[in-house]
């Protein structure tokens, strides 16, 4: 029993020295990090008194910590399937709201004419893609190469990266030779970089939710709202993303 | 009274030894248990203080049971009124040597016999040292006192001065003996060196193979193997009287003085004689 | 550079290394001293955070505490507690993670100190609890500080399992090692640079000490 009591008086100490702070969380697929920093500028001007957390990983990672009970409000997510997939684990609060449409690029730091690029060519050692088993942006990279023929035997250069950021810091870092990624990645700067033709994938249909962490208060609400205010709208496109 | 009753076997390189022993202490005695090394004296005292077990056994101190084998008495080592000096005294190098002292003293223990033991042994210009800095003898002394501080029942000695300087031994002895002429506490000394046994005892238990073989106070015990009850003791010359080439010499036998007269003779104070008595000769 | 990410991080290693403190001392004095038969299941069960990989731990700490599960679900509805997702959370997980540096150092301090050293406190009638305190620890004082060293330069380093259980949320779970990670996916190379220097800086500043004082141990002179 003291054994018992005492443990029980640990972790109650331990939890009264952490302070939960009453801010909106929000969960969001890494190829949206950007834009949605940008949109907060906004959202924050309306009310000042708001805070916001954001936490960025692939969309599959965040969807696993959302359905094992993370704390996040909002989820916004990189497709429609993980959203869909929580509302069955009854962690969504209201319906899941499409956003909007990504757009896939190719990406490089070196000096690499992407418009001409052979990919089977041994010149090029290094592909980054994301883990296209939980990011939607690897799932379309990967469903661009079958298409083209090419998957199979370039499977072997295929460096795969945890989320778009990941990929994003292997391109910038010159350690592969190239990537697919994001177009909100180079939006308004000189890059070298080259849009994938639609035909080639599945459109990324980007989607986002409350959750039921989130009791529904009025916070996240608006924020969802402001989501798909003209405002936001603007700044989607900005950053290279396909608006309805 | 001090009863000890201990029957151990043990195992000391490959070979088994066993200790069987039935012996009393008188309240307020100096004894010894005298043997050679193997013969178990360090595994007894071991036993008393209960830093190890026996199979079979039955020791009470005065009006308490230290341990009862039969009856599944074993008192914790910490809870039997006991105070023991190793062969080599760990002093708590961490802590001065009045810290270690105090280290000993509980509330109740009495500031005075503290004091007095300090006095006693002349240690009170070391009370700031750390043992480090301390001479063997000097570790000795302070092991003493720290184990004399509690007033135990019983004060057990392994050996107390044997890795000490002969010069510091009989100061020891004799500081041991004053201490124990005012405080008369139980005291059980081993040792393997006669001559100490012989100065601080009352009564000598001799051990041999794990048994008590003989004992009994110091004159009646080391007999020649010739059976003309004559026996040899080690003495030191007290006083020395002269008459042309004859002495008359007072000699210090264990705790009395034997006179004797020697011809062609020219021994001095400090001298050390073996004398040869016959057993029922006192003086 | 965010401070609240340093703060977080500091106070993380810091409640750890305490915490394993108050247990470990009870716990190296029983394994060092114990007899037990059953003393070979609790070394065992200590030392597997050594060998276990951080995502592994990390992963069934995940799994035990998920409010989904049966355990988590029984400290969320009655104790109001949650371990995944939390500081508390990651506490515990450090707790576990570090356990065997700790309890390690600190047996190997009880078992460098001579069996008659105890003998000898013991025939002086002290208790074993104020043996351990005023005679085993004071002279132990490089293993205690060894064991805390361990645990808290361990814990600031910790990654794998804050990744599996933290869920990176900032003043909460975002610790140093996680935000550096962080940082170098939104390509902001300069501020982890800052986090990566000020770790490199912490647990060369942590080793040093704990060498310095090797070499010139606590003495009072």
């Amino acid at each position: 029993m003291n054994f018992k009591s005492s443990l029980i008086g640990i972790l109650l100490f331990i939890a009264a020295c952490s302070s939960p702070k009453k801010t909106v969380k929000v969960a969001v697929a890494a190829n949206m990090e950007t834009a949605l920093q940008e949109i907060l500028i906004g959202f924050k001007k309306e009310d000042t008194s708001v805070k916001v957390d954001v936490i960025a990983s692939s969309s599959g990672k965040l969807f696993a910590q959302i359905a094992n009970g993370a704390p996040f409000d909002v989820f916004i997510s990189a497709d429609l399937e993980y959203p869909q997939k929580l509302i069955k684990e009854k962690k969504v609060q209201g319906k899941v709201i499409e956003y909007a449409q990504g757009t896939l690029i190719l990406w490089s730091k070196k000096n690499i004419n992407l418009s001409a690029i052979y990919f089977l060519d041994s010149k090029y050692e290094k592909i980054a893609i994301a883990n296209p088993e939980t990011a939607p942006y690897g799932k379309a990279a990967v469903e661009y190469l079958k298409k083209t023929g090419v998957y199979e035997k370039i499977k072997s250069k295929l460096v795969f990266a945890e989320s778009i950021g990941q990929v994003n810091h292997f391109i910038e870092s010159q350690v592969v030779d190239f990537g697919f990624t994001t177009s909100s990645v180079v939006a308004g700067k000189k890059e070298n970089w080259m849009e994938i033709d639609q035909k080639y994938y599945s459109p990324i249909r980007q989607g986002m939710c409350q959750l039921i962490h989130s009791k529904n208060d009025e916070v996240s609400v608006r924020l969802i709202q402001f989501m798909q205010s003209d405002n936001a709208k603007k700044i989607l496109s900005k950053y290279g993303y396909k608006i309805n | 009274m001090i009863k000890i009753q201990i029957y151990k076997e043990f195992f000391k390189s490959a070979n088994q030894f066993y200790i069987d022993v039935d012996f009393s202490l008188k309240k307020g005695s100096f004894n010894a248990l005298f043997g050679d090394s193997g013969s178990g004296k360090t595994t007894i005292l071991n036993v008393i203080a209960g830093i190890k077990y026996a199979d079979r056994g039955k020791i009470s101190v005065l009006d308490n049971v230290w341990l009862d084998t039969a009856a599944h008495i074993n008192l914790p080592i910490n809870k039997r009124k006991i105070g023991v000096v190793f062969q080599n005294s760990i002093l708590f190098p961490h802590l001065t040597v009045y810290e270690n002292l105090v280290f000993s003293k509980e509330k109740n223990d009495s500031l005075e016999l503290m004091n007095e033991l300090i006095q006693l042994f002349s240690i009170s210009d070391l009370l700031r040292q750390f043992p480090e800095n301390l001479s063997g003898g000097e570790k000795q002394k302070v092991a003493i006192v720290r184990s004399l501080i509690r007033n135990p029942d019983l004060l057990l000695l392994d050996e107390p001065f044997s890795a000490v300087d002969f010069q510091q031994r009989k100061e020891l002895q004799d500081a041991l003996l004053q201490v124990h002429q005012k405080l008369k506490f139980t005291a059980l000394v081993i040792s393997h060196d006669i001559e100490e046994v012989v100065r601080l005892s009352d009564n000598i238990f001799m051990l041999e193979k794990g048994k008590v073989i003989k004992n009994g106070p110091a004159l009646t015990l080391f007999e020649n193997k010739e059976e003309d009850s004559t026996i040899s003791l080690t003495g030191i010359v007290v006083s020395v009287e002269q008459h042309e080439r004859n002495q008359k010499i007072r000699i210090l036998v264990g705790k009395e003085i034997h006179a004797i007269e020697k011809e062609n003779s020219n021994h001095q104070i400090g001298d050390r004689i073996i004398v040869e008595m016959k057993k029922e000769v006192k003086f | 550079m965010d401070f609240e990410v340093i703060f977080l991080t500091l106070k993380l290693a810091l409640m750890t290394t305490f915490i394993l403190l108050c247990i470990g001392i009870p716990l190296a004095y029983w394994l060092n001293y114990s007899s037990r038969k059953w003393k070979v299941w609790v070394e065992t069960i200590v030392s597997l955070p050594i060998v276990l990989p951080p995502t592994v731990l990390g992963f069934y700490l995940l799994f035990f505490f998920s409010p989904e599960n049966w355990l988590g679900k029984f400290l969320d509805q009655y104790l109001g507690i949650r371990l995944v997702f939390t500081f508390t959370g990651l506490v515990i997980g450090s707790i576990i993670y570090s356990f065997p540096f700790m309890i390690q150092s600190i047996r190997t301090g009880f078992s460098q100190i001579p069996k008659s050293y105890m003998h000898e406190a013991l025939v002086l009638g002290k208790s074993k609890w104020v043996i351990i305190r005023k005679i085993l620890l004071p002279s132990m004082k490089n293993s205690i500080l060894t064991g805390c060293v361990l645990t808290f330069s361990h814990t600031i380093g910790e990654f794998g399992v804050i990744l599996m259980i933290g869920g990176n949320i900032p003043g909460e779970t975002r610790v140093i090692s996680i935000a550096l990670f962080d940082e170098v996916e939104k390509l902001n190379y300069h501020t982890a640079h800052m986090y990566s220097a000020s770790l490199l800086l912490v647990s060369f500043i942590v080793l040093f000490i704990v060498y310095s004082k090797r070499n010139n141990p606590f003495r009072k002179k």
